[in-house]
């Protein structure tokens, strides 16, 4: 265990026979390893296997292997590129996309937060404040528009509960089934060229569900360069359901607009996925999974696994979510939120958007599809036109994504990380808003 | 499909059959699909790599076969299957192996 490096081992050498003779056995462990050319750890591993190879050989035979035809076929499908591909294409959409993003993020939370929260939760608690509590800003702390409860807790149950209990039955089936591998490795080729490895397909996919869970998702990435990457694309190029939902409606009629909004977030997320890689230190990522057979997965322990990760959820993230509303809470008490409203104007103002805009951009942080639904009141009230209605999309959507996302972000990466990305997303959201305001305008494309 | 402990096993040159010559190595991912190779070492691998390929029973004397070259690299070993990337598969070092019955179809040149 010493000569394999074990620290812990280390550790416990160090306190029991103390540190005179500790130093001893660690100058003959070093001696030992410099003697080899290949790590030692490997050179032990490589020893026990071959002894064991030799212990199995010896009990046990192997038969012929049965697998079934379905099997055989369903093997085949998965690997062979020209079907895989457009089966991974097919999960994604149908698995990811559909059940987590639309149905979860969709259905289910609609229902919680008008049904459970705006019906019943939120009124009885504002009731309940309103006549027990005499302190304004007390109140403003538990209830309200931006309480402990009201916002706090109606986030994390009524929001990303579902979006998390979905993704987690998704996962669970995925995993169990032995598909998982499989996708990763048919996205492999595709991730590189961001910096990211096959097994990024799960976070990237996930962030145009919700870009908190994603944000926690990144923590599968192998190395903590690709971590960095992966939670910088989702705060910066990719769109969450809801936004996705309100952009593709605002611009749904004016085809020209919607896709010059996809191609550019497109082009930054190829971009900020490129010079990441090449400017982030560390080493380039490397790609390598065990592919298991696959296998019909065991309803009962999908649901158990299910279960564990979602309370594990409750335990973690939910204290966040209150975090986050106090800070709210905070910057409301001292005028804070005026002071960056007014901030906020200026920017707004020079990618060539009315000044009522930087409302949207604001609440657009606090939870991202405000943010484009305010636009989208903009937009019908004609104060926008196809050219400001474009620069407008872009930005907000490369814009700082939403608080639940920066909470999670200081959780995962740390403060430095989460800043630095949020510094980031808010130069590259203006810049390439003000750019693309220039070029609209000077050639008169999108009146 | 074939047995594989009454084969007879050629030792072959990367590319071409070489019989009792002297082996010589190529890198895994020089091997086509359905091709088999016996590896021979690991270069420039770090510590972590080395240990997760031993995880995974990718150490010297294993018997690989290939089963997928794009977008990554599949084969098996032993009853496990891998996949790496090209830039894994560049790094594992092994001897062409060719077995009598897979002669006509296997082998190039």
């Amino acid at each position: 265990m010493l000569l394999s490096g074990d620290r812990d081992v280390h550790t416990l050498v160090r306190r029991t026979e103390g540190r005179e003779r500790y130093e001893r056995v660690r100058k003959t462990v070093e001696r030992a390893v410099s003697r080899y050319d290949m790590p030692l750890p490997y050179l032990i591993g490589l020893e026990r296997q071959e002894r064991a190879d030799l212990i199995a050989r010896r009990v046990t035979t192997t038969g012929p292997r049965h697998v079934s035809r379905a099997a055989q076929a369903l093997d085949f499908l998965t690997l062979f590129p020209p079907t895989a591909i457009p089966l991974l294409l097919l999960v994604l959409y149908f698995g990811l996309y559909r059940f987590v993003g639309v149905f979860g993020a969709g259905t289910v939370v609609d229902f919680l937060e008008r049904r459970l929260f705006g019906d019943v939760v939120n009124p009885v608690v504002n009731a309940l404040v309103a006549r027990h509590i005499g302190s304004v800003a007390l109140r403003e702390l538990i209830a309200g528009e931006y309480g402990v409860i009201t916002l706090g807790l109606r986030y994390s149950v009524a929001i990303v509960l579902p979006i998390v209990g979905t993704f987690f039955l998704m996962f669970s089936v995925l995993e169990d089934t032995g598909y998982l591998p499989r996708l990763a490795l048919m996205a492999d080729r595709a991730f590189k060229l961001v910096g990211l490895s096959g097994r990024a397909v799960i976070p990237i996919t996930l962030g145009f569900g919700c870009g908190t869970m994603a944000t926690m998702v990144t923590r599968t990435l192998e190395t903590r360069r690709e971590r960095t990457i992966a939670t910088l694309l989702l705060a910066l190029a990719v769109p969450c359901s809801a936004q996705l939902g309100v952009i593709l409606g605002m611009l749904a009629s004016r085809p020209r607009a919607l896709f010059l909004w996809a191609g550019v977030v497109g082009a930054a997320f190829l971009a900020a996925g490129r010079a990441s890689s090449r400017f982030l230190p560390g080493e380039r990522p490397v790609f390598y999974m065990e592919v298991p057979p696959l296998r019909v997965p065991v309803m009962s322990n999908v649901l158990a696994k299910t279960f564990t990760r979602m309370k594990w959820y409750f335990v973690e993230v939910m204290p966040l979510f209150m975090g986050a509303s106090l800070v709210v809470w905070i910057g409301r008490m001292i005028g804070l939120f005026q002071l960056v409203l007014k901030g906020l104007e200026v920017p707004v103002r020079l990618i060539g958007l009315p000044s009522e805009a930087a409302f949207a951009f604001l609440f657009g942080f606090f939870r991202r599809d405000y943010g484009a639904a305010g636009l989208y009141d903009l937009a019908r009230a004609g104060k926008l036109t196809g050219s400001q209605l474009v620069v407008a999309s872009v930005s907000l959507t490369l814009f700082v994504p939403c608080v639940a996302q920066f909470a999670m972000m200081w959780k995962e990466r740390g403060s430095r990380a989460a800043l630095a990305i949020t510094g980031v997303t808010l130069v590259v959201a203006f810049a390439s808003g003000y750019v693309l305001n220039l070029i609209l305008t000077g050639t008169g494309a999108l009146p | 499909m074939n047995g594989g402990s009454g084969a007879r096993i050629f030792r072959a040159r990367c590319g071409t059959i070489s019989g009792e010559r002297p082996r010589l190595t190529c890198p895994l991912a020089a091997l086509g699909v359905g091709e088999r190779g016996r590896v021979v070492h690991v270069r420039n691998a770090s510590a972590p790599l080395l240990q997760k390929l031993l995880a995974m029973a990718v150490i010297p004397g294993s018997e690989v076969r290939v089963d997928l070259t794009f977008p990554a690299f599949v084969f098996e070993v032993g009853n496990t299957r891998v996949a790496v990337d090209r830039a894994i598969a560049e790094r594992i070092e092994v001897e062409r192996v060719i077995r009598a019955e897979e002669r006509p179809r296997g082998a190039k040149g």
